[in-house]
């Protein structure tokens, strides 16, 4: 249906504003007479605009467009009519990747913006929390663990194993003294790929223009 | 180690920035995979297949119409040593050079028992 919608529709051309790709975010500034009088004030012409793209773009992923929905129609707070929890989230993350902030710094940030506004606000504590709900706007990417000597990566056919077919090493890092069967099967990879699927990627240059 | 992907049929002034290149690969530590590097290289090859064999169903946003989007790997860019682990030649000793094979002209030093490639 969202497809449809897109293709019947076309892109949006009021969507120039391209936050994904290091833009800043040009919210309508909040105070603004004409804005606080409206009854949905949520920056909708923006925000709406760009979870109907990323709704476009993962036609399979349904509910990940419901919960940005979702999130961009929760308030930051009861009775705030400026930013929503999605917007709010992401201008911090426009700060913090602007001025190359720490995810630590990042976190005690949201900690204390969390104790300054009223009572029962939703904005996220943490860093990782506020990624969450971030992710999947995002290009995708997938951690495909590997053997550490280089003989496989644990796709496919391999995608169960605890241990290297070919060299016997675990997936895990194991420590010395631990002998234990039980004890590959948990704790920190020994190796990882990162890859970011490139048709997404491809799919998403015609997408901009 | 990193691999990167560029958009190389479009124009020269453009296919070099930033936003035109694609972080496809990111292998994390401790050694790197020398020869086996193929291994880590497979699923962006099979998606390179993809792309070369069947191509995918894109929407151009400019043209507003789908159309199917092929791609072609049309050259790697990269330095000598990880040349030898791509190509899976030997790129030192007296057959240093991939291309030439065994009639790469090489000259070792009497004494100091260095290779060196003069006539190359």
């Amino acid at each position: 249906m969202i497809r449809e919608h897109v293709l019947c529709d076309g892109f949006l051309k009021n969507y120039t504003t391209w936050t994904w790709h290091g833009e800043v975010l040009d919210l309508p500034y909040p105070f603004e007479q004409d804005q606080c009088e409206q009854s949905n004030l949520f920056s909708e012409d923006y925000m709406d605009d760009m979870i109907r793209d990323i709704g476009g773009e993962s036609v399979h992923q349904a509910h990940v467009f419901d919960s940005l929905k979702d999130y961009s129609l929760t308030e930051l707070y009861p009775g705030c009519s400026s930013f929503s929890r999605l917007s709010a989230v992401l201008r911090l993350f426009n700060m913090k990747a602007r001025n190359g902030w720490t995810d630590r710094s990042f976190t005690e940030l949201l900690e204390f913006w969390h104790q300054i506004l009223p009572e029962g606000n939703t904005l996220s504590t943490s860093h990782y929390e506020a990624k969450k709900i971030l992710c999947p706007m995002g290009l995708e990417y997938r951690k495909i663990h590997a053997c550490p000597n280089d003989c496989i990566l644990y796709r496919k056919e391999f995608e169960g194993l605890y241990k290297c077919p070919r060299c016997g090493v675990s997936r895990y890092k194991v420590k010395d003294d631990d002998e234990d069967e039980d004890d590959f099967k948990k704790g920190p990879l020994a190796k990882v790929l990162w890859y970011l699927p490139i048709i997404p990627c491809l799919k998403h240059f015609f997408w901009q223009c | 180690m990193l691999v990167l992907l560029v958009i190389y049929n479009l124009p020269y002034w453009l296919c070099m920035k930033i936003k035109y290149m694609m972080l496809t690969m990111m292998i994390s530590g401790p050694r790197q995979p020398k020869n086996d590097i193929d291994v880590y290289l497979s699923p962006l090859i099979e998606d390179l297949r993809l792309l070369w064999d069947e191509g995918i169903e894109v929407f151009d946003a400019y043209e507003k119409v789908n159309f199917n989007l092929r791609a072609l790997l049309f050259c790697t860019i990269n330095d000598f040593p990880a040349y030898g682990n791509l190509s899976g030649y030997s790129v030192k000793g007296h057959r240093a050079c991939p291309i030439c094979e065994e009639n790469t002209s090489y000259h070792q030093l009497k004494h100091g028992r260095k290779t060196c490639y003069i006539g190359h």
